[in-house]
């Protein structure tokens, strides 16, 4: 036994692991279906069309009707922050009133696209105006607005520790939530099953981490498994 | 649930670890009553189920009638360990668990016990409940949930038990035959839906290499299964361009495609053709495979009843290739059919099947995926593969929660 290695853990070599792998049946159609689902729930219409058409699999709801959701969702990720919230507006007035996080949220995106463009001024000012009363009253707001404001300290943004609010990724974080806002208040299912599944995925990892060494999953984007500690040498 | 099912609880086991106090009890098949002298403490005894409570099964409850509380109703409903001195009341002992009729109150290894539940006497339905995915025990009386009374439940094997002290005391314990006063199934679904709640607070990486990791695995999956007017929008709308379809990985999938329509279609030359462009080296690298495809060439001779020019090309290629014992067995099936007027319906007629190609496409396949660096299975195949067999894993090392999951089980984990 290795150090470190709880005489209770079942080891489970990589090449007993490979065969239960092997053994697992995924059906294509299963694929499709979480797909076109994260598509759907996401409010990426095109995309949706076009797997339709490619792949077969149908939408489930009508695309013609995630039309606003879409349009809301795009403005978000090309950074037209202030059209997003009109158009929510125009949907349905009582979705940012009652989500207080989410329009501070939105805020804050307004306030990373005006540093990204470089309007340094136009920032403070807009900061100063909307951001900060609203920090006042929620001290996870300020740290969040805190974090945002010291964007304008770095030259090279991207290289910063605070880089990730500048991300396109971000863009998509605030664009979901809106998007889930919407789905609530349109009583349907805000979140996607894709997310969930890899959830459950981590979860369960962690759970067998504690009764067993086996081939980890940690690397979700390609989906590689590192070596079980027990296949590793003993250098000892 | 059949009270022959030795799986599970279904009776109570006469005499089951008593040191003397067992004869205290009339013991017959659900119901006990006590018999013994019931003066003092000492006078007690417990009896447990034939078997323990299945260790994967995540929710467990049974219940037993208060047929009479006979002189004092010294009468204690619980859960408890094969090790546990049964000359006891449940819960005064360690790895015992026991509510108590005359007091109402909650014992575990201790003989005071503290404050629970209201009292119970004749005419109660007393509901013991162990919950395994949060290691809880609860009790329920005539059917109303009286909350948990113990937490950290952790012992592997345990037993439903029912204990008593005094003159006349009588129980009758429902493990299942007879519908239960409480509604079990939705404390399943409860203890599901809290199992979920749990899940979905696990964090999960926001970003994947170049922009979100549910982006990246989608356009993944697409490019890998040749859905390459998706992937394109994907990569536009989600992924901000940051990635895109080459011209060559579109050639290479429409590539191999081709080589898996061509065998399967039993074209094998320009199946072999392709694979070589797609993988130049690849049969060579896969002597067996080159053998089967060989071998699939003498077929196609075969099937058109070319015998001339399969008995020539049996011998100028097929013999001198096959190198293996599997080869030459493969070999000798394959020359065999020539000795039939239809060989289709000869011995070895599946060689000539459908099935066979399709089964050597999807090696060629691999083996050509293998040989230019890429991948068999898309991200999210993979961890589908994965999460099943992370899930069956846990439940086979007896992780209760398990049968809780909707996505646990073959063939369910990416399914909705």
């Amino acid at each position: 036994m290795g150090r470190g290695e709880s005489p209770d853990k079942k080891k489970i070599l990589t090449k007993e692991w490979d065969l239960k792998l092997s053994a697992v049946k995924i059906r294509k159609e299963d694929m499709n279906r979480l797909v076109m689902n994260f598509l759907v729930t996401e409010g990426y219409v095109e995309a949706a069309q076009t797997f339709e058409k490619e792949s077969g699999t149908l939408p489930g709801i009508d695309l013609g009707a995630i039309t606003d959701r879409m349009e809301i969702r795009k403005a978000v990720q090309s950074g037209n922050v202030e059209e997003a919230i009109e158009r929510v507006n125009d949907l349905n007035p009582e979705i940012l009133e009652e989500k207080q996080q989410l329009s501070f949220h939105l805020q804050q995106q307004r306030l990373i696209e005006l540093i990204r463009q470089g309007k340094t001024e136009d920032a403070l000012e807009f900061a100063q105006e909307y951001l900060a009363p609203r920090g006042e009253e929620n001290p996870a707001f300020l740290e969040e607005l805190e974090r945002t404001m010291a964007l304008l300290a770095f030259e090279d943004t991207r290289s910063s520790p605070v880089a990730d609010l500048m991300d396109i990724s971000q863009r998509q974080k605030t664009a979901s939530e809106l998007n889930a806002a919407i789905l609530s208040s349109q009583c349907q299912e805000r979140e996607p099953r894709l997310p969930g599944l890899l959830k459950l995925l981590l979860w369960a990892q962690n759970q067998l981490d504690s009764k067993a060494n086996y081939p980890r999953m940690n690397d979700l984007v390609t989906g590689t498994l590192s070596e079980p500690t027990s296949d590793v040498p003993n250098v000892y | 649930m059949t009270s022959n099912d030795r799986s599970s609880p279904s009776y109570w086991e006469k005499g089951s670890g008593s040191r003397g106090n067992s004869r205290h009890l009339e013991v017959t098949g659900q119901r006990v009553k006590y018999i013994g002298p019931g003066s003092a403490d000492k006078d007690a005894a417990c009896v447990r189920a034939n078997t323990y409570v299945p260790p994967s099964q995540a929710i467990y409850y049974f219940e037993v009638q208060i047929v009479s509380k006979g002189r004092d109703g010294y009468i204690g409903v619980g859960f408890c360990t094969a090790d546990v001195n049964m000359d006891r009341l449940p819960g005064w002992e360690p790895q015992s668990y026991g509510y108590h009729g005359d007091d109402g109150n909650a014992f575990r290894s201790d003989g005071k016990g503290r404050r629970y539940g209201p009292t119970f006497g004749t005419g109660d339905v007393i509901g013991s409940l162990l919950n395994r995915a949060e290691q809880t025990i609860a009790y329920f009386k005539n059917g109303i949930d009286l909350g948990t009374a113990f937490i950290g439940v952790a012992e592997e094997k345990l037993y439903p038990c029912v204990g008593m002290q005094t003159h006349e005391e009588e129980v009758l314990a429902n493990f299942g035959d007879a519908p239960f006063k409480a509604d079990v199934d939705s404390m399943r679904v409860e203890a599901a839906r809290r199992l979920e709640a749990q899940i979905r607070q696990t964090e999960l990486p926001g970003r994947g290499k170049v922009g979100s990791l549910m982006a990246e695995m989608i356009f993944d999956y697409m490019v890998h299964n040749s859905y390459f007017e998706s992937a394109a929008v994907v990569a536009r709308d989600l992924l901000d361009g940051a990635v895109e379809v080459s011209p060559k990985d579109r050639d290479e999938v429409r590539l191999r495609a081709g080589v898996a329509e061509a065998l399967i279609a039993g074209h094998i030359e320009d199946a072999m053709s392709t694979a070589e462009r797609v993988a130049p080296g690849v049969l060579q690298a896969h002597p067996s495979i080159l053998f089967r495809l060989h071998c699939q060439k003498f077929m196609e001779l075969v099937r058109q009843r070319d015998d001339e020019a399969a008995m020539a090309f049996g011998r100028s290629v097929l013999v001198k290739a096959a190198s293996t014992g599997e080869d030459q067995e493969l070999l000798q099936d394959a020359l065999s059919l020539l000795g039939y007027n239809d060989p289709a319906s000869s011995p070895c007629g599946n060689l000539l099947g459908t099935k066979v190609r399709e089964d050597l496409a999807k090696l060629l396949i691999a083996a050509i995926l293998k040989h230019t660096g890429r991948r068999e299975q898309s991200a999210m195949e993979r961890i589908g593969c994965q999460l099943e067999t992370s899930l069956g894993t846990l439940l086979s090392l007896g992780d209760p929660r398990i049968s809780l999951i909707d996505n646990a089980g073959p063939g369910n984990a990416l399914k909705y």
